[in-house]
């Protein structure tokens, strides 16, 4: 055999330059495609860095992002996110979720049965491969329902809503504070409600930060508050929206301003000398009345009760 | 493109006229109030920060740069301030920012974006005397004082008659205002450094000591109880006569705060300085059954570090713990370099003898001062003996061969246990003794479930174990001669347990036999060689508990001797028992062994988890169990504690390094819990924001503590001065005194602060009664407290200092100054705390806490206020009304309040009605004075004794017609309750 | 630009308050002293991170607990908090666990104690079922058992939690995580929190009143629990107590007569007028209005804690007995103070940590003994509350600092005569009643045998954030800055308003 080495053996010499090249992309490809089938998710990742497959992104209004990310993220991310990912997993985004880890993909769309993260958030805490692991908190039964949920219905990331899915925790919508607008609406009362504020001290307050609606609580003041100091709070009538009149020296004559009030929603009048309160279901808004220790007798009561206005003592008293 | 360069090229010349930006004033207020909190120390949202420079001008998770330097329109930062987009534009969700703001970041960023570390992160700069008006200033603070008035065009206040201005310097430097005499003399003396003479006189007063020592005690966070659920007395109060003859002897405030910190490690460290060193261990201590001690000793290691930093730097490195801090470039591996520095102190959250007022480890202090040599010499001694004997032990241990003795069997009898728990000495009351015998008879009628795992020749405990038990043990011993028997307990997890200990054991009694065909004849050990610190002082004490048992020391010893690794077990125990002579043995014999747990941990069983015994043959273990020197060393160590004992005084904590074998490496704490740690063993270092350690120091607290005061420290000085400064003018130049960082606010005068902190340190040597001295005789000191109204609309809270000072009494100020008023202080010094009268009901029953506060008689009950007893839980009623610390944690400063409590406290707390009655008695023998008939004068004494001067014409005449209606007792209370009474 | 921090400070004496209070208030002077007014807030507001601009809660220094008014309308004015120290076992009284029961007396789940931090259990503990029998009550169907009748008459008031949870598992951290948010000493209570929010309508009283009574031996964390923490000490809770000297020296001493005192403070306040009209300090005229609210409430507190003025009837109903220190009394004198305006009122009844060491603290004694103590008395208040038209602005909230566990005490593994269980932070049971709370439903469970949270938990700082929503606070906008942070009542985690229990 004159000097032709094993591969080529057909002419004598060393390879052609391309026909190496060609050897060496092929055992490159071998390796790779030998490396993907053990490890599929590095097919992907190579598929991605080479651009050649779009990053899976889940768009926000889906039931993933709104119910199952929050999930992944508080229980999961802290071994499966951006600082360690264990057995080579990232939970902590839609990519990273179909990925998969080192064993494989954990999401078999549309079949709970044979998803590992399925199986896995299933198994009684007891098991050492259920997870969350034990020690770390434990998924809620409602939330093992939403992940289980999603993966039946195809691990979508598009899907806006799923049936029967556990009622989402309603977010309480906290309103927010603008200091500008509630200046304006305050302005025409103002300078009354300060006037009145310094007159009768501790008596009048906003009711909160945001609203030019006003609270009257002369309680405090007992007997030394009577009609004629209600009287003086007349041009605050329209934004008076709760009342706490007991144990003041207020007399049925001051009823009628009382009715007159549009917003007024609750007023106190227990321990008064208030006896013949008909005539007071009228006011618009009122929801709450207090006439315990009073001489109000039972029999007055029925009209509130029709206009669905709950009324404290009066009659049976404590 | 080119166009925009060229207009930005145009713009970009910065118009001279126009101020630079400098970052500190102007960017770093924005980032810290408009960024920080998603994009900071905590928070890095898409992995952009602005606590550090390299992060800042990095790229964030778009790739984008947050900052180019000169390059506004490249920087991502001003595309997502002026963005229109919600979604985009930041703050997130936000309101935008001011455009002012905008303008300001895009000039910093065109002149280069150029960053500077916060002004107190960088050492002060010597400052130039600023030229002002002469005639004015009598000291160089002045200067600085009234530079600043002439540029907000306002000029000084007229200087304080003498009766105003010696009221408010005899309060501030000793807590007491001036007796009428020293009011009489300062008043005559028409010489004219007069004042200056006052001032010299109060600073040489022990009172001085009493009243600055109050300060320190609350950044100390000192107390006489240790806190949490049971809250226990504990004696520390030397620590607190330390502090007052420290301040009064004028020791500098670096020795002050170096032996304080680092006493016990100073070369040849005197016994003062190791009381001195109770500083860090005013922590709290956690008596409640069932706590993890490891839980709590590591939160008094904690305490430890974020006090040190605050009271010496005003740095909030407590915020640390569980990631960098939020504003400062510190980061959160800088934290556990600190907790390094602390946490190979040999406390751990124990007490040893088991009435729980003592706080392992302790230094017994004698009551008398003159007995402190002989003390310090025989716990020098019984240290180094307790060395000897553990080096002694340690080495024979490592030089022998050992030979494993698998374990054959193993069982727990509890029957056994309860017996032996029945005998010792501390058991022999009879409430104990009969709760132990009903034990005993249900113990006799349950069958044990304890379960072993035998592997290996190791036993492992698998299921319940008794409270009390003996565990039975037979080994095989085929070996021809025995000369010391080992008994090892290795951690589950050798590695993990260094930093995360295990649960310990106490095994405190070891017997033996040797068993031949059938016949087993017990083992006489000689000497029981401890493997550390711990065992020698656990086998001396329980030996001397058994005091009625006469003879020499050896076998008294060997007979109550055992191993513990109490509470923790963070690396293998072992013990090793050498019998008199060695043991023949050979084929067929076989050892039978008993462990006796007679002692609880956390009121659980503290039986030994695993165990290993191996065997040697090595003669030298009989030649040192028979040498006289061990039996020397021990009857000496028992000599001496029978000494201590007879000395009477307290076992004061103080601290104490861990001996080397011992120390815990310190790991990174994820997100700040103990429970998981990660990373590497850390070196103990300080933060890489402040200057290095110096290179070949030893890393422990002595250098941590010289540091604080090396000449590139940038904080040290300038937060002592500033402290000062609080005291004697009611706000700091720097206002939050904890927080020198850039949350914290910015100085009202930055160059006084820097001249005074290099003054302090370079010229007067951390002479603090000369940097006192040098603020009460300045000018700005001196003015009247008087202020105009134009004034107090201008500067409301007085922080450019045109008037004098006005604040209130501290809590200890309001009760001294009525007792002297009312003739009752007594002045002695020192000594155990005392229990003035106090409503019942105040201390409510603590869980088996049998300690009460007894209203103690006599004129104990009048000392002063800086000698009450201080307990966590209940602090005293009277000053926490008037706002004192109630000791929890260290606080750096007290924040006045002014409640219609108070006033119920001065008028009807039974102290100032006693003072109030007290001043009557002295008004009415007080002489009358020349043109005033006798009430006049009465009211003048009376004035004098609680307002430092006599009565103006208008304030004699209410109190006259209260004197006539309702007597002296009733105007001596209204005089107590006065505002001026309460101001200083 | 002011560095915001600057303006944030609680103690800058805004100017305008200066001078509407020397020149026209102080110098008109009314009988009824300075009083509160309100002060809206000119300061330039500049937006802080996270996009809204701080609450302004600076206020006259003369009267720190004025009035101010919430963030949004609230649903409560004010709350009575019953804290059961020692922890309620909640498996005796509301979480009813058929399953636990039938396992009674088997070894416990290795599951239940593998690598868990356990106060006082050692080795392998049996499970313990319920000691009571249970049983669904009221119109809800609610589950409770035989130890609380007279509540169980109230069960369509209540809205029962059972799925609160802790990470404390000893008693001093766990209250002081329940009433500071914290589990360490140094953080502002609950009732300081909302004192300085909102301050307190009655100016003549303590805004925030602690009333302690003893069960038993107490395991409690003293008085950090109502302290202010970093908040300025004016809003720390006041101890009274419902026998004796109501607050610390209320009385004049026994020689001083009411007129006699009058007489004094005259003189004080002329004097005190001469001060400022020299030194113009404005703590002097602060100090003026404290002596005159001093005075005041010396009647005003005696008056409210007096139960002696209450008929008889009242009296039996709550189980009250003047004279004595006991849970119904406090339970009256909470009433009291509600209808007085107190903003927050805070209940301690120690001994109920039913470990089953000593007797009295097993579970068939000592929780019996507590039961009896509390049940009655705080049934009487709910109904009083509710029929004086109080309860739809009051919040009512009964628990204790964490759970107990469902394995029978073995403490250092020894089997114990005395039944007890030992401390369980995973889950325990709370009830409110009142203001803007559903009531008759139960909300929350625990797994079969009620050792693990299984549906919606309940952080105890997703009950401070509910809380504070119900008075009318974004719990992140009620803070105050200390050491660089704005400090808030439920930390730094992010918590959750508990959206379903609201009505």
């Amino acid at each position: 055999m004159s000097g032709g080495d094993g591969i080529s053996g057909r002419q004598s010499g060393r390879l052609s330059a391309a026909a190496y090249f060609g050897c060496v992309a092929l055992l490159t490809l071998a390796g790779v495609g030998l490396s993907i089938l053990a490890q599929p998710a590095l097919g992907h990742d190579m598929l991605q860095l080479m651009g050649l497959e779009r990053v899976p992104q889940a768009d926000s209004a889906s039931f993933y992002a709104k119910r199952v990310t929050p999930l992944l993220e508080t229980r999961c991310a802290a071994c499966h996110g951006e600082k360690r990912q264990k057995s080579d997993l990232r939970l902590d985004s839609f990519a990273g979720l179909l990925r998969g880890g080192k064993h494989g993909a954990v999401i078999r769309p549309g079949d709970t049965k044979n998803s590992e993260l399925s199986l896995r958030i299933s198994l009684p805490s007891s098991d050492d491969r259920a997870m969350p692991p034990s020690g770390k908190p434990p998924l809620t039964e409602d939330e093992k329902t939403v992940i289980r949920l999603w993966i039946a219905h195809g691990a979508s990331g598009v899907l806006r809503d799923i049936a029967g899915a556990p009622k989402p925790v309603a977010e309480v919508k906290l309103p927010e504070l603008d200091t500008a607008r509630v200046e304006k609406q305050r302005a025409p009362l103002a300078a009354m409600v300060r006037r009145l504020q310094g007159r009768f001290p501790g008596v009048i307050a906003y009711e909160a930060r945001d609203t030019a609606d006003l609270e009257i609580n002369a309680s405090l003041r007992a007997t030394d508050f009577g009609d004629a100091d209600l009287q003086a709070l007349a041009p605050l009538a329209a934004r008076i929206v709760r009342a706490d009149l007991s144990g003041t020296a207020v007399t049925d004559a001051s009823l009628p301003v009382l009715a007159a009030m549009p917003k007024l929603k609750n007023l106190r009048l227990s321990g008064t000398k208030v006896g013949d309160i008909r005539g007071l279901e009228a006011a618009p808004a009122l929801k709450s009345l207090s006439v315990v220790n009073t001489k109000v007798s039972g029999s007055a009561l029925a009209a509130f009760k029709a206009k669905g206005i709950t009324v404290y003592g009066g009659g049976d008293g404590p | 493109m080119l166009a925009a360069a060229g207009a930005a090229a145009f713009w970009g010349r910065p118009d001279a006229s126009q101020r630079r930006v400098d970052f500190n004033r102007d960017i770093r207020p924005i980032f810290n109030s408009q960024c920080m909190s998603c994009h900071g120390g905590v928070k890095q949202a898409s992995n952009v920060s602005f606590s550090y420079r390299d992060q800042a001008l990095g790229k964030g998770k778009s790739g984008r740069p947050v900052i180019v330097p000169g390059n506004p329109r490249a920087s991502e930062l001003m595309a997502r301030v002026t963005s229109g987009d919600p979604e985009i534009r930041m703050p997130l969700h936000g309101a935008p920012l001011p455009q002012a703001q905008i303008d300001l970041l895009r000039q910093w960023i065109k002149e280069g974006a150029e960053w500077e570390n916060y002004w107190a992160f960088v050492p002060p700069k010597p400052q130039a005397l600023p030229k002002v008006r002469e005639g004015w200033a009598r000291q160089p603070l002045d200067r600085f004082i009234l530079a600043r008035l002439e540029k907000e065009k306002l000029a000084p206040s007229p200087e304080a008659d003498k009766a105003e201005l010696l009221r408010r310097v005899s309060l501030d430097l000793t807590g007491l205002p001036p007796t009428p005499q020293e009011q009489a003399a300062f008043l005559a003396d028409t010489s004219k450094d007069a004042y200056e003479k006052q001032v010299d006189r109060l600073l040489a007063s022990p009172r001085y000591g009493e009243r600055w020592a109050s300060l320190w005690l609350d950044l100390a966070r000192y107390g006489d109880t240790k806190g949490f659920e049971k809250d226990h007395s504990r004696p520390v109060w030397p620590y607190r006569d330390w502090v007052i003859e420290a301040l009064n002897k004028n020791l500098p405030y670096d020795q002050f705060v170096t032996k304080q910190i680092a006493g016990d490690l100073l070369p040849n460290a005197s016994f003062e300085d190791k009381i001195a060193s109770a500083f860090h261990r005013q922590t709290a201590a956690n008596d409640e059954g069932g706590t993890d001690n490891e839980e709590f000793r590591l939160l008094a290691v904690m305490d430890r570090v974020s006090t040190t930093w605050s009271v010496l730097n005003g740095v909030s490195m407590n915020c640390v713990q569980c990631h960098s801090h939020p504003y400062d470039p510190i980061r959160h591996t800088d934290y556990y370099k600190s907790l390094a520095f602390f946490n190979t102190a040999r406390d751990a959250d124990i007490a040893f003898d088991k009435s729980l007022t003592d706080d392992w480890p302790v230094l017994q202090v004698p009551s008398d001062k003159a007995l402190y040599g002989e003390a310090d010499r025989l716990q020098r001694e019984a240290e180094m003996l307790r060395n000897r004997i553990v080096d002694a032990s340690r080495q024979a241990e490592s030089r022998a061969a050992w030979k494993s003795l698998p374990i054959k069997s193993i069982t727990a009898n509890a029957v056994l246990a309860l017996e032996r728990v029945l005998a010792l000495p501390e058991n022999q009351n009879e409430k104990r003794q009969r709760q132990l015998r009903a034990d005993l008879a249900k113990a006799k009628t349950q069958t044990v479930r304890a379960a072993f795992r035998l592997q290996g020749g190791m036993a492992e405990q698998t299921g319940t174990v008794p409270m009390n038990s003996v565990f039975e043990i037979t080994l095989a011993a085929d070996m021809p001669q025995l000369a010391a028997l080992r008994l090892e307990v290795p951690p589950a997890d050798p590695v993990k347990a260094r930093h995360s200990p295990e649960k310990g054991f106490v095994a405190n009694r070891i017997d033996a036999w040797v068993v031949r065909d059938g016949k087993s004849e017990k083992i006489a050990f000689r000497l029981i060689a401890p493997d550390s610190m711990i065992d020698v002082e656990g086998n001396l004490r329980r030996m001397m508990r058994n005091a009625a048992r006469p003879g020499p020391v050896m076998p008294r010893l060997a007979e109550t001797s055992g191993f513990q690794a109490d509470p923790i077990l963070s690396r293998t125990k072992w013990v090793v028992a050498v019998p008199e002579e060695p043991l023949k043995l050979g084929a067929g014999a076989s050892l039978k062994l008993q462990l006796t747990h007679s002692e609880l941990i956390n009121a659980a069983s503290s039986s030994v988890p695993r165990l290993r015994v191996s065997a040697s043959s090595d003669p030298r273990w009989t030649a040192l169990a028979g040498s006289p020197q061990i039996e020397q060393q021990y009857a000496r160590l028992e000599q001496i504690e029978l000494r201590l004992k007879a000395i009477p005084g307290v076992a004061l904590p103080v601290m104490v390094e861990q001996a080397a074998y011992d120390r815990r490496p310190t790991l990174e704490f994820e997100r700040g819990s103990f429970l998981t740690k990660i990373g590497p063993d850390l070196g103990a270092d300080t933060p890489s924001l402040f200057p290095k350690l110096p290179a070949n120091a030893p890393r422990n607290r002595l250098t941590l503590a010289r540091w604080f005061f090396a000449p590139d420290q940038p904080l040290t000085a300038r937060v002592t001065v500033n402290r000062a400064w609080e005291q004697l003018f009611g706000t700091g130049l720097v206002e939050t005194l904890e927080d020198f960082g850039s949350a914290g606010e910015l100085p009202s005068h930055p160059e006084l602060l820097d001249w005074l902190a290099l003054h302090f340190q370079n010229d007067l040597h951390w002479n603090m009664k000369a940097l006192i001295r040098e603020i009460v005789i300045s000018a700005t000191y001196r003015q009247t407290g008087r202020a105009t109204a134009m004034l107090t609309e201008k500067d409301p809270r007085n922080r450019l200092l045109a008037h004098g000072p006005q604040q209130r009494l501290t809590a200890e100020m309001v009760r001294d100054q009525a007792l002297q008023a009312g003739g009752l202080l007594n002045e002695k010094m020192g000594g155990p705390p005392v229990m003035p009268e106090q409503p019942d009901g105040v201390w409510n029953v603590e869980a088996n806490n049998p300690e009460r506060w007894k209203n103690v008689t006599g004129p104990e009950r009048y000392r002063r206020s800086v000698y009450t007893f201080i307990k966590r839980t209940a602090t005293y009623p009277s000053f926490v009304t008037f706002d004192a610390a109630d000791r929890q944690l260290s606080t750096p400063r007290r924040i006045p309040t002014n409640t219609p409590l108070q006033a119920l406290v001065t008028l009807n707390d039974p102290v100032y009605h006693q003072a109030a009655e007290g001043l009557a008695v002295r008004m009415a023998k007080a002489p009358q004075a020349p043109g005033r008939d006798a009430i006049d004068s009465r009211l003048d004494y009376a004035a004098r004794q609680v307002l430092s001067r006599n009565l103006s014409a208008a304030e004699t005449a209410p109190l006259r017609k209260l004197y006539q209606s309702a007597g002296p007792t009733a105007v001596a209370s209204a005089l107590l309750n006065l505002d001026a009474a309460l101001t200083r | 630009m002011k560095p915001v921090a600057d303006m944030k400070n609680i103690h800058q004496l805004d100017l305008a308050q200066i001078q509407a209070q020397t020149r026209r208030h102080f110098l008109g002077w009314g009988t009824g002293g300075l009083g509160a007014f309100f002060l809206n807030s000119t300061l330039a507001n500049a937006a802080p991170a996270g996009g809204h601009a701080p609450l302004d809660f600076a206020r006259n220094p003369a009267t720190p607990l004025s009035v101010l008014p919430p963030q949004f309308a609230g649903k409560i004015k004010r709350v009575i908090y019953l804290h059961m120290g020692g922890a309620p076992s909640q498996l005796e009284l509301f979480d009813y666990k058929p399953t636990l029961a039938r396992f009674h007396g088997h070894d416990c789940p290795e599951s239940f104690i593998k690598g868990k931090r356990l106060a006082f259990i050692q080795g392998i503990p049996k499970l313990l079922g319920p000691m009571f029998p249970f049983h669904r009550a009221g119109k809800s169907g609610t589950w409770i058992s035989d130890r609380l009748p007279h509540l169980e008459r109230a069960i369509d008031d209540l809205c029962v939690i059972k799925s609160m949870k802790t990470d404390q598992f000893n008693h001093a951290p766990a209250q002081l995580l329940v009433h500071t948010g914290d589990a360490r000493t140094g953080y502002a209570s609950l009732g300081s929190w909302v004192t300085y929010g909102l301050g307190s309508e009655n100016q003549n009283l303590p805004g925030f009143i602690v009333l302690i009574s003893n069960g038993g031996t107490t395991a409690n964390a003293g008085k950090p629990l109502w302290g202010s923490g970093f908040l300025p000490s004016v809003y720390q809770g006041v101890a009274c107590r419902s026998a004796g000297e109501p607050v610390l020296y209320l009385d004049n001493p026994k020689s001083v007569s009411r007129a006699e005192r009058r007489k004094v403070l005259d003189a004080v306040d002329e004097i005190n007028r001469q001060t400022y009209q020299q030194f113009g300090n404005p703590e002097t005229v602060t100090r003026i209005a404290q002596y005159e609210m001093a005075f005041r409430m010396q009647l005003e507190a005696s008056d409210a804690m007096d139960i002696r003025r209450e008929p008889k009837a009242v009296l039996e109903r709550y189980g009250a007995e003047p004279g004595k220190t006991s849970y119904a009394n406090n339970c009256l004198v909470a009433r009291r103070l509600a209808e007085r305006g107190v903003r927050y009122i805070q209940l301690y009844h120690w001994g109920w940590d039913s470990h089953g060491t000593p007797t009295d603290e097993g579970l068939n004694v000592g929780l019996v003994g507590r039961c009896r103590d509390t049940d009655k008395a705080t049934a009487a208040l709910l109904a009083d509350l509710k029929a004086r038209g109080l309860l739809e602005d009051t919040l009512v909230v009964w628990g204790g600092e964490f759970g107990r566990t469902p394995m029978w005490e073995n403490r250092g593994g020894q089997e114990m005569e005395f039944i007890g269980r030992d401390h369980h932070p995973n889950c325990f049971t709370i009830w409110m009643a009142g203001g803007g709370i559903k009531h008759g439903i139960s909300y929350g469970e625990t797994d079969d045998m009620g050792y693990e949270i299984a549906r919606n938990p309940v952080e105890v700082r997703d009950l401070h954030a509910t809380m504070l929503y119900l008075l009318g606070f974004d719990y992140r906008r009620l803070n105050y800055p200390y050491q660089g942070l704005d400090q808030k009542l439920t930390g730094v985690k992010p918590a959750r308003i508990v959206s379903e229990i609201l009505a």
